[in-house]
């Protein structure tokens, strides 16, 4: 019986290993190419570590493009996403999870309902109201329509909401005041929530596409996302150069999510509904 | 002890609290949604504001309903539907299914799976273009190199564009969806599938009598986003194919983002954001109507 549970396991194991494998070998395939000479890319038999590896699309690429100046770009644009994220849903979050006022039913029910309001029928009046604002073209038009987050708004007051009321109570008896409360008591117990949030708004900034896309015309003031486009459109024959450009966007990311992958999935689990 | 009545402290308190969001909700939900309402009644000038618009009623939707692209924009994405929903949502929770049960090495697996969720789309996208040319494209050099002639033509072909745009989008979002399904799972007590053993039933005869019923909620929510999702790609097709081959895998979307951005009709684009708003709205209603006759909440 044990035998056949454990035959059972590998073979379990290996259909899994085999899928989980072509899962991630475009982006082994990515890497491996951008280290290579243009004509070797595409050579038969494939070669998944290079006979002789170049730097030479790296350079390319950050000499042909305003790379440094798309991360610096990336980098400003989802910190201040991050930021406002944590400032604005937690307080958002709490109030709906834990304090008591005329109308929090209904307003929380609004948040919800928009939450299936594709964003293509709001962006030309947004576009419009940083037009009229002159924010084109600034990273405003980026950052800003992140203060409105119904996602992030239900995943915290998901989490707030296991936080137990005699807590809260018992700081209020001590006198503090519900600011107070929050910011001393509450937002400390939150921390595994604010991590899993810090890393989702950080994929949703250094990800987002459409908005940048839209607001942002000058070259030097895009995102990566945008930016490394250019390269399929400019050298759309240069394969291993577009592999170095798409290399050079995804570290960073794949960085934060090899790091914290644990907080990432729990993030993402804690968001499955039960509401 | 509190009592029940609410105080006007406390409404002050809290909506202090709210405060910023809820001026977001209004300048960037409610404002947009109603505004693009208006803009599609209007013959909008980008330039001139109110001054050099005329109010042309129901045309542009009129436009809309004899507009090629739409047409083709709007079928492709009930196509791409049909397609990519319900092979995610069955390769998900098939694979979620298998990491539930004992196995070596799940941390590293639910690692791998979730990883294309992760990744900025257009990097991928572009990642995605060349591995799948159809020309040089290692997949395809793989395909000939087992013996098939004639692979497929992937992005280049018309008949083929469309699922491969599918298939990007299915790997790019199964992570989330097994991530989701894992969760789901794990929520069912392990004691049903003690008295299915007693009883005699097979794994295969667990899976259908208990772990579909009882993971149908997790399926219903996954497949109504999903089903959302789908309609709204755009990132995968203005950096593949642009619509392309012909209008291949020209989507709504697509369509809207050309109308208003590259032709600055603001008016129309604003019109054909509603109806694919519309048709959003009427799937999910229809989803929802539908979901007692195979939902099984306990």
């Amino acid at each position: 019986m044990t035998i056949k549970q454990n035959i059972f396991k590998i073979i379990l194991t290996v259909i899994l290993f085999t899928i989980g494998i072509s899962m991630v070998l475009p982006v082994l395939w990515m890497v491996s190419s951008s280290l290579k000479y243009e004509a070797e890319v595409f050579k038969m038999p494939m070669e998944w570590i290079p006979r002789e590896i170049t730097s030479q699309n790296y350079q390319k690429a950050v000499t042909d493009f305003p790379y440094f100046k798309w991360y610096g770009n990336t980098f400003k644009t989802t910190f201040w996403i991050v930021v406002i994220s944590l400032i604005f849903n937690s307080l958002s979050g709490y109030a709906f999870a834990k304090l008591r006022f005329h109308g929090r039913e209904f307003i929380f029910a609004l948040f919800i309902a928009t939450l299936m309001i594709p964003m293509q029928v709001r962006i030309i009046p947004q576009f419009l109201i940083f037009k009229a604002f002159g924010m084109i073209n600034t990273h405003y038009a980026v950052v800003l329509p992140w203060i409105y987050n119904g996602f992030a708004i239900f995943l915290m007051r998901q989490f707030f909401m296991t936080i137990p009321d005699e807590m809260i109570e018992a700081a209020k008896i001590d006198g503090s005041g519900e600011f107070r409360t929050f910011w001393q008591i509450v937002m400390p117990l939150a921390r595994p929530a604010l991590i899993a949030l810090t890393i989702l708004s950080f994929t949703w900034g250094w990800n987002q596409y459409f908005g940048p896309l839209i607001y942002l015309s000058e070259t030097t003031k895009q995102v990566l996302a945008v930016g490394i486009t250019n390269f399929k459109s400019q050298y759309s024959s240069n394969f291993a150069l577009q592999m170095a450009g798409s290399t050079l966007a995804l570290i960073p990311i794949l960085a934060v999510y090899l790091i914290a992958q644990k907080h990432f999935i729990e993030g993402i689990a804690m968001s499955g509904i039960k509401g | 002890m509190h009592s029940n009545k609410i105080t006007l402290k406390q409404d002050l308190t809290a909506y202090a609290f709210i405060l910023p969001t809820f001026l977001g909700f209004l300048l960037f939900m409610v404002y947009p949604l109603f505004n693009s309402l208006y803009l599609s009644f209007m013959d909008w000038n980008m330039f001139l504001g109110r001054e050099g618009s005329e109010f042309v009623g129901l045309e542009h939707f009129r436009e809309a309903f004899e507009n090629e692209y739409f047409k083709a924009g709007m079928i492709n994405n009930f196509k791409l539907a049909v397609m990519a929903v319900p092979l995610l949502i069955a390769l998900s929770l098939f694979l979620a299914v298998l990491l539930n049960q004992d196995i070596f090495g799940r941390g590293i697996l639910r690692t791998m799976y979730f990883m294309p969720y992760v990744a900025t789309i257009t990097a991928a996208a572009v990642v995605f273009s060349a591995v799948f040319h159809y020309q040089w494209g290692p997949v395809n050099n793989f395909l000939r190199g087992i013996g098939i002639a004639n692979p497929p033509g992937w992005t280049a072909s018309i008949k083929w564009a469309l699922p491969t745009i599918a298939l990007f989008w299915v790997w790019k979002n199964i992570g989330y969806c097994v991530v989701i399904f894992l969760a789901g799972l794990q929520g069912i007590s392990n004691t049903y599938y003690e008295a299915a053993t007693i009883d005699g039933a097979n794994k295969v005869q667990q899976f259908w009598h208990i772990t579909m019923p009882l993971v149908s909620p997790t399926t219903f929510f996954l497949t109504i986003t999903n089903i959302i999702l789908s309609f709204q790609i755009f990132a995968e097709v203005n950096v593949m194919t642009k619509g392309g081959p012909g209008t291949a895998t020209y989507t709504t979307v697509f369509h809207i983002f050309d109308q208003a951005f590259d032709k600055f009709n603001l008016g129309y684009a604003s019109a054909v954001s509603w109806l694919f708003f519309l048709v959003i709205v009427v799937i999910t209603i229809i989803q929802w109507l539908g979901q007692h006759k195979w939902v099984k909440y306990v």
